[in-house]
């Protein structure tokens, strides 16, 4: 039985990992695009991001730990950790690449301070989790691993929920109106899906209170039979997919996939733990 | 079950509880005060207000005689790509435009800063100092000048001034 978990957790562990890897790389391979903005005349020049307060490195070292060099330090370790994460099975650098790709998000999040999103934090969880569960795996821990697990579909659960709660106490989700707002910007809209939405409210309607409602009944999955689960699973990847398409939020897809694999494990705890199976 | 299980799930625990609280605004800032390193996420994606303006930074400045030039728009960041669902890296820039001006008018709003406290603020600064350097000075100019404009629509744009600094000395 506890063979069998671990071999379970081993398998949630390959897919997450490769997962963190592939958005390891893109949001470090994006970051190298904007390195710019890090310069002396860039948006995120550290002449003036070093007035804000509570910083928490010394003053004495403080402009060598922010430096461009230094951010390029961090990004080249977060690509050097995603690429070893890339081996095909558990490897013994699991551990060391996952509690580096999690140190590269503290560091990236200190130094930027404006420019993050959701998949930041999404990676940030994923990173923790995949380093609890290399830890459990590598001390042959089975506790110490579903802490992992636990840690990543929490995360998950709350993430979706939150979203929908977030949005079904805003009047302009309930009316319709948050998707024609959005799709009519050109930072995060699309001009087709704009001119589409305009002539149609009631449509506009109808995808708000779906993806309220199915954020907010995400917990479900965990009670679903396996089946029921995998595909409601699905249907959020293509949700993430089509933000991608449309709204340009390609890096939130790699994280928020990752959690997939800890959610089905949690659902079969839970539904064990129900006694259901 | 081992010690070092019950520890971490423990502070698992612990952190979803947190996060949970986290997203509701009364608990936001004595967490925020914690929260250096954003261990604890927000997932209130796009809620409970959307964004549904862009945001554009311009700049104009005034000569010694006083005379002002026009308004020259101040490159943030490019298009969107077309291959955006798979590399979008504008997306940052954008963002930060974006977070900068969201905390100005924050600030704004804020008794202890006020129109009177913004100039000292680093997210006024930072916008302040991108624009003043992105935008070559005209000769002979003495001051600049920064305006956030917002926008809305594709094709068909509806446009907004919503902020107006003050005049700046260029040099």
């Amino acid at each position: 039985m506890v063979t069998e978990g671990m071999a379970d957790i081993a398998l949630c562990l390959l897919i997450t990992k490769t997962l963190l890897a592939a958005w390891a790389l893109l949001s470090a391979a994006e970051w190298f695009a904007n390195l710019h903005l890090f310069r002396s005349d860039g948006l995120l020049t550290w002449n003036i991001l070093r007035l804000r307060p509570r910083l928490l490195i010394p003053v004495s070292v403080r402009h060598h730990v922010y430096a461009e060099s230094a951010v390029i330090a961090v990004l080249v370790c977060r690509i050097a950790a995603g690429l070893l994460l890339l081996i095909p099975y558990p490897s013994p650098a699991d551990l060391p690449c996952s509690l580096l790709i999690l140190l590269s998000c503290f560091y990236m999040s200190r130094r930027t301070w404006f420019g993050g999103d959701g998949s930041d934090q999404m990676g940030m969880v994923i990173a923790a989790g995949v380093a609890i569960i290399s830890a459990g795996l590598a001390l042959d821990d089975m506790n110490l691993a579903a802490s992992g697990v636990f840690a990543i579909s929490g995360q998950a659960v709350l993430a979706y929920f939150v979203a929908g709660a977030a949005k079904v106490v805003s009047p302009v989700w309930r009316d319709g109106n948050a998707l024609l707002g959005v799709m009519k910007t050109r930072t995060y809209g699309h001009s087709l899906a704009a001119s589409f939405a305009a002539e149609r409210p009631a449509f506009c309607k109808f995808v708000c209170w779906l993806t309220i409602g199915t954020e907010m009944l995400f917990p479900l999955v965990l009670l679903a039979p396996p089946g029921v689960a995998i595909a409601s699973l699905c249907c959020f990847a293509l949700f993430h997919f089509a933000n991608a398409y449309f709204m340009g939020l390609n890096a939130f897809v790699w994280p928020f996939l990752a959690t997939y694999p800890a959610v089905m494990l949690a659902n079969s705890a839970v539904r064990n733990w129900m006694g259901w199976i | 079950m081992s010690l070092v299980s019950i520890l971490l799930y423990s502070v698992v625990t612990l952190w979803l509880v947190v996060t949970l609280l986290a997203q509701n605004s009364r608990f936001q800032s004595v967490i925020n005060r914690f929260n250096g390193l954003h261990i604890i996420p927000r997932w209130t994606f796009f809620a409970p207000n959307p964004g549904v303006r862009d945001y554009h930074l311009v700049i104009r400045e005034r000569y010694r005689d006083g005379r002002l030039t026009d308004w020259k728009s101040v490159a943030v960041y490019p298009p969107r790509p077309k291959l955006a669902y798979l590399w979008n890296p504008q997306k940052r820039a954008s963002k930060i435009l974006t977070d900068a001006i969201q905390a100005i008018k924050l600030l704004l709003k804020h008794d202890d800063v006020g129109p009177s406290g913004l100039p000292f603020t680093v997210p006024y600064l930072l916008l302040l100092h991108y624009a003043a350097h992105a935008v070559p000075a005209e000769p002979d100019a003495a001051e600049f000048q920064i305006a956030i404009i917002e926008s809305t629509g594709h094709l068909e744009r509806e446009l907004e001034c919503s902020f107006l600094s003050s005049f700046h000395s260029r040099w």
